[in-house]
């Protein structure tokens, strides 16, 4: 059974700066919500109501008809899984790596993870694209997905390697005394201790492959390969498009990254490896 | 064949030597104890005969075989951590099956989620089951099997942490101060535990303590280091009796030998033995066999300091006469009925028998010849 740490009792004050907080954070999805309910005619001719109004779906059916909202969706989540999960299992052998061994050159590779931080992403643009023609990776989803990758790789490794220097090394140690495989002691000792930071690093890069907008708009062409950013940033700039469409197709985007977020985090947490080692 | 040889090994770390070259043999069955102060390379030397610490030099040979590239896995050991090292998002009961359910899975089965999967089916199994409940048993751990190690004592950790590697039935125990952390009943009863283990399972037992006590019950040889020294190798009585030098004279028994300085024997030449008085050298003798006669008798004469009482027995320190310090204080086992005062002038006299002599310059044990009887 796990101990509960005791609650510190909230004030009032607490409570009151937690709800002028949410209503800042939540106001403009409200307003998102509201206005992709809303039918353009009222939005245009009117102020907007504060509350939603139920009764425009079909015109919001009209409305989005011929946006490809299903194909956008699924190619922003094949992006962002995909980078998701060459980022973490890339960041995770690489932050053991620098956490455990003590090799040459250990400090400049970690000079090297940071020093891609300091360029602008937008940089790298033309020389990706030039390379990616060569190898057929334009207009490939995969293609994104080892970009967006090679930009969430750094601080991925990162974060997950302050959280493996926080595990002690003799847990290693008593595995492979145990007669644990490598493989076995990092599933079954290592991975469930570092979760919090790779759960973390996670959010990170699913954010970093949903979002990600300009390499997207330049490398993918054809209408059916976009992702939601750039078929969102598409509609949004066609006259044509009514505000209802373009704020539900706005919806439609954050809210899977919302939810993955909310399911992530409950493993954010510390104090993982209370009671491993003496002191 | 001796199971485990140890040929010319050493240990240094950078420029740093923590273990100067020995050489030892361990027969199979032996019950062996690293013993040593704080900080003299027990726990180095225990590691590197479990191959989780390289060796610098020389050679490590299990059963003949030198062993110094062989995999901490191929050496089939059971290790007590000193830092205890538990899996602390394991549950107790989980702590202790791991090794028997590691000795079970296949190397594909420690896939992601496959592996937690397995792993939860193979606590089932009621040979492992009944395993860790017979050692939860042994080590009053019941009550505790379903709670993690964050939420127990340190006793109750570093008896997770015995029971997790008692639980397996390996060809080598390595313990590293296992009962360190236990109060003194559970330490009794933990130490007559292991022995009786180690009486029935006839393994060999590697066992670092820095507590004599458990070094003389416990051990069928000790070996006392200090500064990364092995000191002496030797059985609990050889090590007692016949300390190698005045360092292993001092740390093993309680209270210690006392070592009584060649310019005091020279001082006092009648209160010894002819030869011992002429060899120069320092004179090492137990409380135990030393007595306290009254003034005029033959002997050294002392003041008696400080008169303490344990119960069954009375340990007297006293001065001999014009000196004064720890150096030359003087301790003696006496049995409880024996009255004697602070401040009163008595005699000591030497049991002959049980007198060692050490060189003066080196503190080695100089070889006797005048003492015999
Ligand atoms: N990684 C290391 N680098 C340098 N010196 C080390 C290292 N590990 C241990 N030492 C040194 O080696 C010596 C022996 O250490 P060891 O842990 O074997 O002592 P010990 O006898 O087990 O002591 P204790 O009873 O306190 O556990 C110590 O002086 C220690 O400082
Ligand atoms: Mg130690």
């Amino acid at each position: 059974m796990s101990a509960h740490s005791p609650r510190r009792k909230r004030s009032p004050w607490t409570i009151l700066v937690a709800i002028v907080l949410t209503a800042v954070v939540g106001f403009p999805i409200y307003w998102m919500l509201n206005t992709a309910l809303s039918s353009q005619r009222v939005l245009y001719t009117e102020p907007q109501p504060l509350l939603p109004q139920l009764g425009n779906w079909e015109e919001l059916a009209d409305d989005l008809d011929g946006v490809p909202v299903v194909s956008m969706l699924s190619n922003s989540a094949i992006i962002a899984i995909g980078t998701t999960v060459l980022t973490i299992l890339l960041a995770t052998l690489c932050a053991y790596a620098l956490s455990r061994y003590r090799f040459h050159g250990r400090g400049l590779v970690s000079f090297l993870l940071f020093s891609t931080q300091m360029v602008p992403q937008a940089v790298f643009l033309i020389p990706i694209y030039a390379l990616f023609l060569g190898l057929g990776l334009v207009n490939n989803l995969w293609g994104l997905v080892l970009v967006n990758a090679a930009f969430a790789l750094p601080v991925s490794t990162f974060i997950i390697k302050v959280g493996m220097d926080g595990i002690p090394y003799e847990l290693e140690e008593a595995a492979r005394v145990d007669n644990s495989p490598p493989l076995g002691t990092l599933t079954a000792v290592l991975l469930p201790l570092v979760l919090p930071s790779i759960a973390a690093a996670a959010v990170l890069a699913f954010f970093a492959g949903w979002g990600e907008f300009m390499y997207a708009a330049t490398f993918v062409t054809g209408r059916e390969m976009w992702p939601a950013s750039v078929g969102l940033s598409v509609l949004a700039e066609q006259p044509s498009s009514s505000m209802p469409a373009i704020m539900t197709v706005a919806t439609l985007f954050a809210a899977p990254a919302v939810v993955f977020f909310l399911l992530v985090q409950r493993h954010i947490v510390s104090g993982l490896t209370a009671g491993a080692v003496k002191g | 064949m001796p199971q485990l040889q140890f040929s010319s090994v050493a240990k240094s770390y950078g420029d740093t030597q923590v273990l100067e070259p020995f050489d030892a043999s361990v027969d199979s069955g032996e019950f062996l104890v690293l013993l040593g102060p704080s900080g003299c390379g027990k726990s180095t030397l225990l590691r590197m005969i479990a191959g989780l610490t390289e060796i610098t030099s020389g050679e490590l040979l299990f059963d003949g075989e030198t062993v110094n590239e062989w995999d901490v896995r191929k050496r089939d050991i059971a290790f007590v951590f000193q830092s205890y090292a538990l899996y602390p998002q394991m549950t107790v009961r989980q702590n202790i099956a791991f090794p028997l359910v590691m000795d079970r899975m296949k190397p594909w089965q420690h896939l992601p989620i496959l592996g937690s999967i397995i792993r939860s089916r193979l606590m089932h199994r009621p040979e492992i089951a009944g395993e860790v409940d017979r050692i939860a048993e042994q080590l009053s751990l019941v009550p505790y099997l379903d709670r993690r190690p964050g939420a127990l004592s340190g006793g109750q950790r570093q008896r997770v942490a015995l029971a997790r590697s008692l639980v397996r039935d390996p060809s080598l125990y390595l313990l590293d101060e296992p009962l360190s952390n236990l109060d003194a009943k559970l330490r009794t009863q933990m130490r007559v535990d292991i022995t009786a283990l180690h009486q029935k399972v006839g393994k060999t037992f590697v066992y670092v303590t820095h507590d004599q006590i458990e070094a003389m019950t416990m051990a069928t040889r000790i070996i006392v280091m200090d500064h990364g020294r092995i000191q002496q190798i030797g059985t609990p009585d050889e090590v007692y009796d016949n300390p190698a030098n005045t360092f292993v004279a001092t740390f093993v028994g309680s209270p210690a030998m006392n070592l009584i300085s060649p310019d005091i024997v020279a001082a006092h030449p009648t209160a010894f033995e002819p030869g011992i008085a002429a060899s120069g050298a320092i004179v090492g003798v137990r409380p135990e066999h030393l007595m306290l006669a009254d003034e005029g008798a033959p002997g050294l004469p002392v003041t008696v300091e400080v008169v303490e009482r344990t119960g069954a027995e009375a340990i007297i320190a006293c001065q001999p006469q014009g000196q004064e310090g720890d150096e030359s204080r003087i301790l003696v086992r006496a049995s409880h009925t024996q009255r004697r005062v602070m401040g009163e002038a008595c005699v000591l006299q030497l049991d002959p028998a049980h007198v060692s002599l050490f060189d003066a310059a080196t503190g080695v044990r100089v070889p006797q010849t005048s003492t015999v009887g």
